[in-house]
């Protein structure tokens, strides 16, 4: 009996050590810890899903922490009553501002951290970097008053560190509470609900317990890529980011899509996590970017990159963006999508002045002008709800404004899409080419005729850049459908005229268009102009396929005389697939009379050898 | 039904290529023309330009018709023998007017000089009745993007003109040729005003006196003095003065050149114009 006892004394003591282990964590990035553990997903998203505050810092009034220009410093402003708090004068900010409970914490100069209190903008700590210049520094986050960093040592010119150290620093003391050395890279962090979240060795996102610093879960979530044999095959989605907000804890990759950390990652495959994700056909360096990419220091700083990125918010529950909407930024215009099929919504143009930073907010989005002008916008529909001047020059802002909704008066309504759309194209400056041809592209999938004559404008106006004209033409050809077709025609019935100086523009362009639409109404204004002396040859070519693709065959005249008359034009001689491709729809539409064309064309001296030779093969293949 | 009818047509004459007469006189050019040498095409082409035989202008209709090749120059000046141009050269002499719809066809071809051929080769048909599709056929050319045509139009104008050919429309011409040299063209109007160049001509180059060339306008001028029913009198001095008011070789060539022709004598502008000369 005694023994009995004492068995089951040491089995329930055995039980409980490995529950209070398991809770506890272990010492962080051990190879031999388990990857998407159900036990531990599921404790990290019971903890996540504790309501925190969606307004970081202690007054609960939305403010912005701005570094600010002329002179350098730091300006903590109170959106709501449109005030300056404080401002200190700092030369060597170097990071964006992370904003805690008590305390702003930034970079100073490339080796020390400063936290400041909130309320005064007076320096509470400063904490200096152990490996001094050496430092490479990957990026900070607070949770509560609690700092969380990531750096290493960089020595040798490598492109990423052998290892990097995550570290608390403690608010109250600006002493180290812990610190953790991973042997491989790690990311910036994210920190909320008492844990700390970070990128490690780019497929895995660690989860450390805040107060011990012990592994408390790991995640890595597979997607399906194509294979170079053409079949596809499962790959871990590289982890780039984490960000810690008051509706969740995201992860995931800036070019990929987002990742809300919930139950359903232990699933550990794409398809069945909670997944955001936009389609969007990019263009040169507009991007769709969902983060800053946590593994280059060069992100801890304002940058560029934040000028160009993807506003969003994840849905409440499940997959997707909230209202299915996701507003991507590029400098001083922004694109409302809906995101799951990737059309364009709205379009914004901030006028004159480059905008700077940006962050969606809940419904709106909030922006701010390099001249110190907020804005605020609807994000479903780009209409300027609320805007507010100061006289600050800003570098970079960080907003902690999250649901802010200021009293609207009459929203300023966002003009439609095209009247947009026509004045971003006409943007003077050539720095914004990119913009103007990212904005092109996204048209595909907007429906109407005026649109078709936008573009053919466009593709039209020789004063427009080339590059801007000839995406112009693609989306045109891409999106061409009957309502389009009256448009296109009457672009035809231009004429080539010396005296008046006029001359059909974009034949080619819009040939490709007809030939998509595949109406037969457009075949005889297509023969016009294949017979017209001076359509140029690309056209031509783009001519002859589209009234094959049309598939009428009252071209097997025209077609058949124009063989006649170029079959020995040298002028034809680089252009031959031309002059196949017609002889081969004769081959294929025509009867007695086109094949005794066909064969006098092949046997005739006079006739192009290539042309020759294509036909003797051909006619050899199909004889009756 | 018209490609019902190109067929039966075309049918026909590859039936002739094939199968000829045996005792065809054409024979030999026949032969030249569907060879392989196109120095001996081109030749061929240019003896049935000025036979009279009959057949012969009809096998140069079907050698056109069924496709020839025009000059393909490798290098400057080495050129292959220009069988297409040969062929529209020799159909204009026999001015036919069955050779229109053709020639119509080939003034439309992507060859610019072939197209200023089939023009010229137009605008010598004499007869009244397709006066129209001449004068049609003169306008599209006059709008031509390429000068060669352009000049071409401008000579059928001078030509029917001189010639006194039937001409509809020939009040608007001396419009568009003046439209033309305000585009920039001085080539062709120059051609043409020499012809049909009146008072609003002398008019126009008198205005623009300083943005059209020294050339030009001496040589325009130069033509319509000469001209025996151009006038009156007052308008030619006036000329007279404009010559002698531009600096250049060419204005001083128009005022000799009246003065040693003048188209009337006891004219004032003609005494004005030695004046000039002998200062």
């Amino acid at each position: 009996m005694r023994r009995i006892q004492h068995t089951f004394v040491i089995g329930f003591l055995l039980l409980g050590s490995t529950i209070a282990i398991s809770a506890c964590g272990e010492e962080p990035f051990r190879v031999s810890h388990p990857t998407n553990s159900p036990g531990e997903i599921k404790r990290v998203a019971r903890r996540l899903d504790r309501a925190t505050p969606a307004i970081r810092n202690s007054t609960g009034r939305p403010m912005a922490f701005m570094v600010a220009t002329r002179p350098r410093g730091i300006v903590a402003y109170d959106l709501e009553s449109g005030k300056v708090l404080w401002r200190k004068e700092i030369a060597d900010t170097s990071s964006k501002i992370v904003v805690g409970r008590n305390h702003i914490f930034h970079r100073k100069g490339s080796t020390v951290l400063q936290a400041r209190h909130l309320a005064t903008g007076e320096v509470a700590w400063e904490y200096t970097l152990q490996y001094g210049n050496a430092t490479e520094f990957y990026g900070m986050d607070a949770d509560g008053d609690d700092l969380y960093f990531v750096a290493t040592e960089m020595t040798g010119g490598r492109m990423y560190a052998r290892f990097a150290d995550i570290v608390k620093v403690d608010a109250a003391t600006g002493r180290v509470a812990w610190k953790k050395r991973a042997n491989g890279p790690l990311g910036a962090p994210a920190a909320r609900s008492g844990m700390v979240f970070v990128p490690y060795r780019f497929q895995y996102l660690t989860v450390l317990d805040g107060k011990t610093g012990m592994e408390i879960a790991r995640a890595k979530v597979q997607h399906p890529v194509k294979t170079s044999s053409g079949g596809t095959r499962s790959s871990p989605i590289l982890v780039n980011f984490a960000w810690a907000t008051s509706h969740g804890l995201f992860f995931g990759n800036d070019a990929v899509g987002a990742i809300r950390f919930s139950d359903r990652v232990e699933s550990g495959n794409r398809s069945e996590v909670d997944f955001a994700g936009i389609s969007l056909k990019e263009q040169r360096s507009v991007n769709a970017r969902y983060f800053w990419d946590g593994y280059k220091p060069s992100m801890v700083a304002y940058t560029a990159i934040d000028r160009n990125l993807l506003l969003w918010r994840f849905a409440e529950s499940g997959s997707g963006f909230e209202s299915d909407s996701a507003v991507l930024q590029y400098y001083r215009y922004f694109f409302g999508f809906e995101a799951s099929t990737g059309t364009l919504r709205w379009a914004y143009m901030h006028p004159a002045t480059e905008v700077v930073s940006s962050a969606h907010i809940g419904k709106r989005i909030i922006y701010v002008s390099r001249e110190g002008r907020f804005v605020m916008l609807d994000s479903l529909t780009g209409d300027k709800v609320w805007e507010q001047d100061t006289d600050i020059r800003i570098h970079g802002v960080t907003f902690d404004a999250h649901g802010f909704n200021p009293p609207v008066g009459k929203a300023e309504k966002n003009p439609p899409l095209l009247d947009v759309l026509k004045d971003v194209i006409r943007e003077p400056d050539p720095q914004f080419q990119d913009a103007k041809i990212f904005a092109l592209s996204q048209l595909v999938k907007v429906k109407g005729a005026e649109l078709s004559d936008i573009l053919l404008k466009i593709v039209n106006d020789t004063r427009t850049e080339v590059e801007v004209r000839r995406v112009a033409g693609e989306v045109l050809v891409e999106r061409a459908n009957a309502d389009s077709l009256s448009i296109f025609l009457r672009a035809l019935e231009g004429r080539y005229d010396f005296l008046s100086g006029t001359a059909p523009q974009g034949v080619g362009i819009i040939a490709k268009a007809l030939g998509r639409i595949g109406s037969k109404e457009a075949v005889p204004a297509l023969l016009a102009h294949l017979q017209e002396p001076q359509t140029p040859y690309s056209a031509l070519e783009d001519i002859v396929t589209a009234l094959i693709q049309i598939g009428d065959k009252q071209v097997v005249w025209p077609f058949s005389q124009f063989l006649l008359t170029y079959r020995g034009e040298s002028d034809f001689a680089n252009r031959i697939n031309l002059l196949t491709s017609m002889a081969k729809t004769l081959i294929d539409w025509g009867g007695r009379a086109e094949r005794q064309v066909l064969t006098f064309v092949a046997e005739d001296h006079h006739t192009l050898p290539q042309l020759r030779e294509y036909l003797s093969r051909e006619l050899g293949k199909t004889a009756p | 039904m018209k490609s019902l009818l190109f067929s039966l047509s075309l049918l026909l004459t590859l039936g002739m290529v094939r199968v000829s007469a045996h005792a065809d006189p054409l024979d030999a050019d026949r032969a030249a023309l569907w060879g392989k040498d196109l120095d001996q095409a081109v030749k061929a082409a240019q003896r049935l330009g000025k036979a009279r035989r009959d057949g012969a202008l009809d096998l140069l209709l079907e050698t056109l018709k069924l496709g020839a090749p025009t000059s393909v120059c490798q290098e400057r000046g080495k050129c292959t023998p220009n069988l297409a141009e040969a062929l529209v050269k020799a159909i204009g002499e026999h001015q036919s007017p069955s050779a229109l719809g053709l020639l119509e066809v080939v003034a439309s071809h992507r060859n610019a000089k072939l197209r200023a051929e089939a023009v010229r080769a137009i605008g010598v048909l004499r007869e009244p009745k397709i006066a129209r599709r001449v004068q049609e056929a003169t306008r599209k050319a006059l709008a031509d993007s390429d000068v060669q045509v352009r000049m071409a139009a401008a000579w059928v104008v001078a030509h029917r003109t001189k010639e006194k050919l039937p001409m509809p429309e020939s009040d608007k011409l001396e419009g568009t040729l003046l439209a033309l040299l305000e585009r920039g063209d001085t080539v062709a109007p120059t051609i043409g005003l020499a012809a049909v160049g009146g008072y609003n001509t002398a008019r126009f180059l008198a205005v623009n006196i300083k943005k059209i060339p020294e050339r030009t306008v001496a040589e325009i001028y130069r033509a319509l003095l000469v001209r025996n029913d151009f006038g009156p009198d007052p308008i030619r001095q006036w000329i007279v003065i404009s010559l002698a008011g531009l600096k250049g070789q060419h204005a001083t060539e128009a005022l000799a050149n009246y003065a040693a022709n003048p188209p009337t004598p006891g004219l004032k502008s003609v005494a004005m114009a030695n004046e000039f000369m002998e200062k």
